[in-house]
């Protein structure tokens, strides 16, 4: 192979670490870095310094080095994701870029590695465990099997195991990690997703196993290869049964649901839907399902939800992903599917497309400009007949 | 003339897989390619090989669940493992050496590196 055809590998690796890097911008505000990501976004990282140092580039090695172990760390729950390191390793992906294209700044590359060095050392000092907050489809069985455990005071954990998407059904559903997991004394809970949702629009995804034990992340993590990391679960129970709770046919004032971590466009969110019907507001993710399908429980599920796609803990795309599930597995999406708005402070394409593509009626770019957003209500409200 | 020995190289990254398997196939022998430690198990039970060089970081089966499949297996008793990573971290290795691992080449690998890990298992004079 050479020189010229690696060099075209490393702009692709780099593009791609950009790319995720960006994603988990997006979704990673305070405190509420994607696991999913970090785990993607090491594997980038570990793969262009392996790039650059089969071309002997020390430098740029040793930058990516910096930002590796820094993911390591957060991937392990040694770390937090912070702004400062997802901007770093963005600086480290522009210089990068410049280095291969000729531009070579060496003075801001060896800063930058610098300043990961710092991170490392201050991470050390801490060397506080992180616990992440999670969330998936779990069935009524597993979920029982969750309280039961949380009962006799065992802790959570999530491993985030990386997988070949063309995996078979059969190595999918034996993969040797499962046995390490029991073997190492925890009890494994359940694993999203299944092989049928795997997403295969990239070559590797991410297998999320919960599992519970009373013994210390470290204490499991000695046998397992993967990193392993206290989480906080929220359960999102996927119902076997179809509801038999009729949604009411009477009329009534609609009901709205509002996602939206950000204050400013909560309150001004809060304020224009008000006079459309009944709000309720949560702040995340997580937030979001809970409360989707409490309504549904409740009969009552919502007409309209306005979703951000930049999320805390679990983003607004597969936060969409999971209630038009919801839906499906209750008949709601015939009965009676919810309109979805996705809000979104970037004018980003990529992102709203995506979204159109996983089954949102509108979007709304912040901040809100007061006509779209009329339009956009007169298409989706109730008693419209479209 | 002897049938040449054959190696399996492992990793699931084809910008490090290809070139080395390209040195090994130089230092006269065979080789096939495996993306994860799945694929090599169902290659080595096709093929007879003296030695794997497996990366460490893959997805769905991993380097270090390579290594603990593989020395349940006593068929494979004789089968020569080598780690290559560029985690260069002194736990990796420790580990890697008490799950069965015969050795361990830190990525890049290059003529150097991989010509005396060879010697030092006896796959070269």
């Amino acid at each position: 192979m050479s020189n010229h055809e690696q060099f075209n590998d490393i702009i692709d690796t780099l593009g791609l670490l950009e790319n995720i890097l960006l994603e988990a911008e997006r979704c990673s505000k305070a405190g509420g870095a994607n696991p999913q990501h970090v785990q993607i976004m090491f594997r980038y990282a570990h793969n262009a310094k392996g790039a650059f140092g089969m071309l002997q580039i020390e430098i740029c090695q040793r930058l990516l080095h910096g930002f590796e172990s820094m993911l390591d760390r957060a991937r392990r729950g040694q770390a937090e994701v912070s702004h400062a390191l997802i901007d770093a390793g963005l600086s480290a992906v522009g210089l990068l870029h410049r280095f291969a294209e000729g531009d070579v700044d060496t003075e801001a590359i060896v800063a930058l590695t610098a300043q990961f060095d710092s991170m490392l050392a201050s991470s050390q000092h801490t060397g506080q465990a992180q616990r992440t907050r999670s969330s998936f489809p779990l069935s009524r069985k597993a979920k029982g099997i969750l309280d039961a455990a949380q009962k006799k005071g065992a802790r959570t954990y999530m491993l985030n195991k990386l997988i070949g998407t063309q995996i078979s059904r059969e190595s999918y559903e034996s993969l040797p990690v499962f046995a390490d997991i029991t073997s190492a004394g925890a009890h494994i809970i359940a694993t999203w997703p299944p092989h049928s949702e795997i997403d295969r629009s990239q070559d590797q995804a991410v297998l999320q196993i919960l599992c519970a034990s009373t013994l210390t992340a470290e204490e499991i993590s000695g046998k397992v290869f993967d990193p392993i990391v206290e989480t906080d679960f929220l359960p999102i129970v996927a119902d076997e049964t179809l509801l038999q709770k009729k949604t009411s046919s009477m009329p009534r004032e609609p009901r709205i649901l509002i996602v939206e971590d950000e204050m400013v466009s909560r309150r001004l969110l809060t304020h224009m839907l008000d006079p459309h019907g009944s709000c309720d507001v949560v702040v995340d993710g997580p937030e979001a399902i809970l409360s989707f399908v409490m309504a549904i429980e409740e009969g009552c599920p919502y007409d309209m939800v306005f979703l951000d796609i930049r999320l805390p803990h679990l983003d607004g795309r597969t936060a969409l992903r999971y209630l038009r599930r919801i839906e499906e597995e209750r008949g709601l999406n015939i009965r009676h599917p919810s309109k979805v708005v996705m809000t979104t402070a970037l004018d980003d394409p990529k992102n709203i497309l995506g979204a159109f593509r996983e089954g949102c009626e509108g979007y709304l770019v912040k901040p809100f400009d007061k006509h779209k957003f009329d339009e956009i209500l007169a298409k989706i409200k109730p008693d419209h007949d479209s | 003339m002897t049938e040449k020995k054959r190696i399996l190289v492992q990793d699931d990254t084809q910008m490090f897989r290809a070139p080395g398997a390209i040195l090994i196939r130089a230092l006269g022998f065979e080789t096939d390619e495996a993306t994860n430690g799945l694929e090599g198990l169902e290659l080595l039970k096709k093929n007879n090989y003296v030695a794997v060089f497996t990366d460490v970081e893959m997805p769905s089966m991993n380097g270090f669940e390579f290594v603990a499949a593989v020395r349940k297996n006593p068929a494979y008793a004789k089968l020569l493992i080598v780690m290559c990573t560029t985690l260069n971290q002194p736990e990796h290795i420790a580990k890697a050496k008490s799950l069965g691992a015969n050795g361990y080449i830190v990525k890049p690998m290059t003529k150097d590196n991989l010509v005396a890990a060879m010697r030092h298992l006896k796959l070269l004079a």
